[in-house]
């Protein structure tokens, strides 16, 4: 039997960071992140500001984070300004963003991209393809930057 | 222009006689001279002429006989046309009690001048039948802006006598405001050298009320007139006035109700969506949990715990459905539309393939017939097709033989109608009226599977297409769903 993956701080050298404010959501997404194969060491925002505090905060983007998972609906500061800000920044942006929503509105998945967004996914109410989803875009984009 | 007119001569100088025959024949008038009056009288009741002329100074001018000629005159309605030195009309009129058209010439004039006069009469006499009859008012007016001639009809519009209409001054009758267009028109009118304009305005009654004439005139260069016919548009114009100020308050209201109209859609719209968003997280988070519950104690669940959670997660799975498929229903409201020409029969081929796929291993015997195109919203139109055909295979699936066709109606002028008919369950007619509605369903979802979202789709899909659905079926008669569409082509 296995636990969801242990919320990481930055320093502990998160690979992906989940921005979700709904703690239960935050958990299904990382049950579904614990099947990524061989692990992934995974960092938990509760807001808008914590992730920017989380990317940005300490003078530059945080070494060894491949991928970000990131909510729309937010406290504070809402998800696409989370986004623009991460696109903006010279160095964070090559870190890729995947929307992680419930939202399926035309407009919010066009703003997404506009805004630089590297993939979109609308939470579906099943679990195992939610998981399948998290699990697939996550190991796609950690594979793509670990270099295997 | 020939003056085909006869014109009766009476004159007892012969050198005048013939100056003036000459003169008027000259012109194109036929001329009868005769020398005297007792002749003329003669004449006039053997013959028609449509005008005569008459020495002023014959002997026995004023005698019984002139009064009888006169008299027959009138019965005829010619006019006599009395010829002088001097203009001594008046003398006759109220002597020999000739009330007919009465002119005066001087023979000095030249025949020219005659001839304009004598056509004159005869054109006055022609149209004054006309000038009294006429509905609409008839006038002549001089070059100098005064009312020369009017028909009675001018009576009732502008409340004056005739004789106080005639003389006036035209600009005086007009509306101060409309008054400097219709002096323009006027002058315009010289200008079109006998052109006929037309044109409208308001003129002011005695009473000081007013009416809108409509004005049709001419300018008659040679006698220094301007005819004109002239119809009271009053009522007509207050009608149009009132109406375009309906239509305007209509178009107002209209407006403003579809408005709120639109309003109260978008919000019921955003209602249905939102709750639809939100309904799904809480959905999630039990679909979820069971899961990883099941996964936990995967060893410790006995069999019936086991089908306990798959109830759970079974009915997260329908409620999914549902919320997915109000989804949908609510986001087609938001939708635009596109609108082109659609090919139905490559929409029915692709959409029959994917029902095929969908429905792999069933051996059913599909037909599908030339359809016409249709107008609107490929996308949309492909979602009707492929409600009514999926609908279609799933009530066949207990028949041995199962069979579906894709037709169209006969053709109508303005509409296109297209049909999905079975061979499978059918229902009462009598539960008809349920069949679009949101959710309805009218069978046990145990025998058929679904929302009861699909016809309520379609419905939704064919109205904003200005069209129309409808279903004909009977229990275990199988079913069929039509749906008519505007004429491809009509834009």
């Amino acid at each position: 039997m296995t636990s969801p993956p242990a919320v990481l701080t930055a320093e502990q050298g998160a690979e992906v960071l989940l921005v979700e404010d709904d703690a239960q959501e935050a958990e299904l997404a990382l049950d579904a992140l614990r099947r990524v194969r061989g692990g992934v060491r995974v960092a938990v925002a509760r807001d808008g500001e914590e992730a920017l505090d989380f990317v940005l905060g300490r003078g530059g983007p945080v070494a060894g984070l491949r991928l970000i998972l990131l909510d729309l609906k937010l406290p504070k500061i809402d998800g696409f300004d989370v986004l623009s800000a991460l696109k903006s920044d010279a160095a964070a942006r090559v870190i890729p963003v995947v929307i992680l929503t419930a939202s399926k509105i035309d407009q919010d998945v066009l703003r997404s991209y506009r805004l630089g967004a590297n993939g979109y996914v609308v939470k579906p109410v099943d679990f195992e393809e939610f998981s399948e989803a998290v699990r697939r875009l996550s190991a796609f984009w950690l594979v793509l930057n670990r270099g295997v | 222009m020939s003056h085909d007119v006869r014109v009766l001569l009476v004159d007892d100088h012969s050198e005048n006689l013939r100056a003036l025959e000459a003169g008027l024949a000259a012109s194109g008038h036929r001329v009868v001279a005769v020398a005297s009056v007792p002749e003329a009288l003669k004449l006039i009741g053997e013959q028609d002429f449509a005008v005569v002329l008459l020495d002023a100074r014959m002997p026995g001018m004023d005698g019984p006989q002139t009064a009888e000629l006169a008299r027959l005159c009138q019965a005829r309605g010619t006019p006599i046309v009395f010829m002088t030195d001097e203009c001594k009309a008046r003398a006759f009129t109220d002597g020999p009690g000739v009330r007919c058209s009465v002119e005066c010439v001087s023979k000095s004039h030249a025949p020219q001048m005659l001839s304009a006069k004598v056509a004159h009469a005869h054109v006055s006499d022609q149209c004054g039948r006309f000038f009294s009859l006429s509905l609409d008012m008839m006038g002549v007016i001089g070059f100098d802006g005064r009312l020369r001639e009017l028909s009675d009809s001018w009576e009732p519009t502008l409340g004056f006598k005739r004789k106080e209409l005639l003389g006036m001054r035209l600009e005086d009758l007009i509306h101060p405001d409309d008054r400097a267009a219709a002096l323009a028109r006027v002058l315009e009118l010289r200008a079109a050298a006998g052109a006929a304009l037309t044109w409208e305005n308001r003129v002011l009654r005695r009473d000081g009320s007013c009416r809108r004439l409509l004005w049709r005139a001419a300018a008659f260069e040679r006698d220094e007139v301007y005819y004109a016919a002239v119809r009271d548009v009053t009522e007509r114009w207050r009608m149009e006035e009132s109406l375009s100020g309906r239509a305007a308050e209509l178009e107002r209201r209209v407006n403003a109700r579809t408005a709120e109209l639109t309003a109260a859609n978008q919000e019921l719209e955003a209602f249905a969506y939102s709750v639809s968003h939100d309904l799904r997280a809480p959905l999630r988070k039990i679909d979820g949990f069971s899961a990883i519950l099941e996964r936990r104690c995967a060893g410790a669940l006995d069999e019936e715990s086991r089908r306990l959670i798959t109830v759970i997660r079974g009915g997260c799975a329908k409620m999914g459905a549902l919320i997915d498929d109000l989804l949908a229903f609510s986001r087609l409201g938001r939708k635009d539309m596109m609108n082109g020409d659609v090919d139905m029969n490559e929409l029915a081929r692709t959409v029959l393939e994917d029902v095929l796929k969908q429905e792999a291993g069933r051996a059913v015997e599909v037909r599908v017939g030339p359809l016409p195109n249709a107008r609107g919203d490929a996308a949309m139109l492909r979602q009707v097709f492929f409600n009514l055909l999926s609908n279609a295979f799933k009530f066949t699936r207990l028949r041995k033989d199962p069979a579906v066709e894709i037709g169209a109606g006969a053709a109508a002028e303005n509409e296109c109608v297209y049909y999905v008919k079975d061979n499978g369950a059918g229902f009462d007619m009598r539960h008809a009226g349920k069949l679009f509605g949101v959710f309805q369903r009218l069978h046990a979802s145990e025998e058929f599977e679904g929302t009861g979202i699909g016809l309520a789709l379609a419905q939704r899909i064919v109205k904003r297409h200005g069209g129309r659905i409808w279903a004909m079926s009977a229990p275990g008669a199988g079913a069929t769903f039509s749906f008519a569409l505007p004429r491809a082509g009509k834009a």
